[in-house]
């Protein structure tokens, strides 16, 4: 096949990928988000870094403010960070594709995004470019009102390339496999709405990504949406929709430790109890192509959120594992065995 | 200690005064002193919101160190764990001590929606672990 056309790419990231960040506040009683997410599976180092910022509720003096959070997972497990920048000295700014917070940084190069870390009080420090090997795709989701209106551009798979320093010891990055979405909405945590969200990191010569979300009600007793996303040598090849999706969630992950992130929540947020399944699967079917996707949770991470709606702590916990795909799609079989990196949220 | 706490009590007063009003009902009359290192408060409802007393405490004292106090504000210690091994006190009516730490929770959970009490934090960890002064 045709490989991607790198300008074409470029132009689709500065035509998709920009920050909306608008410029006044949303006149409803919720607040507007919006966050840039980058996957980088280094083999044995995994690392998450977020840029975001939210606005506070509508009528209170709480600038809009941008922070950056930081998940690595290495032979030692989780390590989380969250770094906050004066307005000044971080932002996503609106009409740009990239972000700031103080050291930390995002832009553009044509059709790769640089990424450079060198937070504060986190161990690690990064320069990495992220090629872009697949297409885009913008995707909306709003189950219902009280849930996350969301709107996100999803590009399964990247290339990345560089350093990264942990613990004072460099390690060359050549070529690993990345993830970057790029989220916005205006809505609350701590109303009645979960989120099971996963994508996996593959050999780069793999032909399959995917990209899994499943939103439900807080007790996980009704799906509000689902879907399974799928693309062959980096473009969209099938959809996988509601209930042409099952979610099987077994038994309960029981990590020996848990990370918080803020520490300081976890005086509200103890213990290491979580609603994370041993293990996960979602079977596909449509017409003759079927496609099954099963991951076991491994080690999690739990980023705690003050709710918005209440006094109640949201948990969205971050998990990677063994991830496997499997099945045959426009007569093709499918099998791919590789990384997977999830979020559970439980409100 | 005291600037963290007193400026948290500012901002989150400023930005969230529900946060405080709620922490203020679950304090009701009582005044439950705060012992951190050298330096001592105690906390009142007063007017629908929390504030600093000049009155004695009463019913339920809760000391630790500052090295105790950063630890668990940084989430590197459980509350539960601190108290077993000593390093968090408790004293007083076991319902007020109850009351107390609800407050404390509806009071945290307003600081950690304002954004400028991380650099306030900061300034604490600065002053702890290096050993200075902290001027809040």
């Amino acid at each position: 096949m045709k490989p991607l056309d790198p300008r074409r790419l470029g132009s689709l990231l500065g035509s998709l990928d920009f920050n909306r960040a608008p410029l006044g506040r949303s006149p409803r009683g919720t607040g507007f988000k919006e966050w840039l997410y980058f996957g980088i599976g280094a083999g044995p180092i995994e690392l998450v870094v977020c840029f975001a910022t939210s606005d506070g509720p509508p009528d209170r003096p709480v600038p809009r403010v941008a922070r950056m959070l930081l998940f690595v997972r290495d032979a030692r497990g989780f390590r989380g960070f969250v770094e906050r920048a004066a307005p000044e000295h971080g932002r996503l700014p609106g009409g740009r594709v990239g972000a700031f917070v103080n050291r930390n940084a995002v832009h553009r190069v044509g059709s790769a995004l640089e990424l450079t870390l060198d937070p504060e009080r986190a161990p690690l420090k990064a320069e990495l470019r992220l090629s872009v090997t697949s297409l885009p795709a913008p995707l909306h989701q709003s189950p219902r009102p009280d849930a996350p209106g969301m709107n996100w551009l999803v590009i399964p798979r990247m290339t990345a390339t560089g350093w990264i320093e942990l613990d004072g010891v460099r390690h060359a990055v050549d070529e690993a496999p990345a993830y970057h979405d790029h989220n916005w909405g205006t809505f609350d945590f701590g109303h009645d709405f979960t989120w099971e969200w996963g994508y996996g990191f593959f050999e780069t010569d793999a032909r399959w990504s995917f990209v899994m979300v499943r939103f439900a009600d807080a007790a996980r007793s009704r799906a509000l949406e689902q879907a399974l996303f799928l693309w062959r040598d980096g473009r969209p090849a099938r959809s996988l929709t509601g209930s042409e999706l099952s979610v099987r969630r077994e038994g309960l992950l029981r990590p020996v430790r848990l990370p918080k992130v803020p520490g300081a929540l976890r005086l509200l947020a103890p213990g290491t109890a979580t609603d994370i399944p041993a293990s996960y699967a979602v079977t596909g079917a449509l017409g003759h192509d079927r496609l099954e996707l099963a991951f076991t949770p491994e080690d999690a991470l739990q980023l705690l959120i003050p709710s918005e709606a209440d006094e109640r702590i949201t948990r969205i916990h971050e998990v990677t594992g063994p991830v496997r795909i499997a099945g045959s799609i426009a007569g093709e079989r499918i099998h791919q065995r590789g990384r997977g990196v999830f979020e559970f949220l439980a409100a | 200690m005291l600037p963290l706490i007193d400026g948290a009590l500012a901002e989150v007063g400023d930005r969230y005064p529900e946060s405080l009003a709620r922490a203020a009902r679950w304090l009701g009359v009582d005044r439950p002193e705060l012992r951190v290192g050298a330096a001592e408060l105690v906390i009142e409802a007063r007017q629908g919101t929390l504030q600093r007393s000049a009155s004695a405490g009463g019913r339920a004292t809760l000391r630790l160190s500052d090295t105790t106090l950063l630890a668990l504000l940084e989430g590197e210690r459980d509350l539960v764990a601190a108290c077993r091994a000593g390093d968090v006190e408790l004293r007083g009516d076991v319902r007020a001590l109850a009351r107390f730490f609800e407050a404390f929770r509806v009071f945290l959970h307003g600081c950690v929606r304002v954004p400028e009490n991380e650099a306030r934090l900061g300034r604490y960890r600065a002053a702890v672990r290096g050993g200075g002064r902290h001027d809040g």
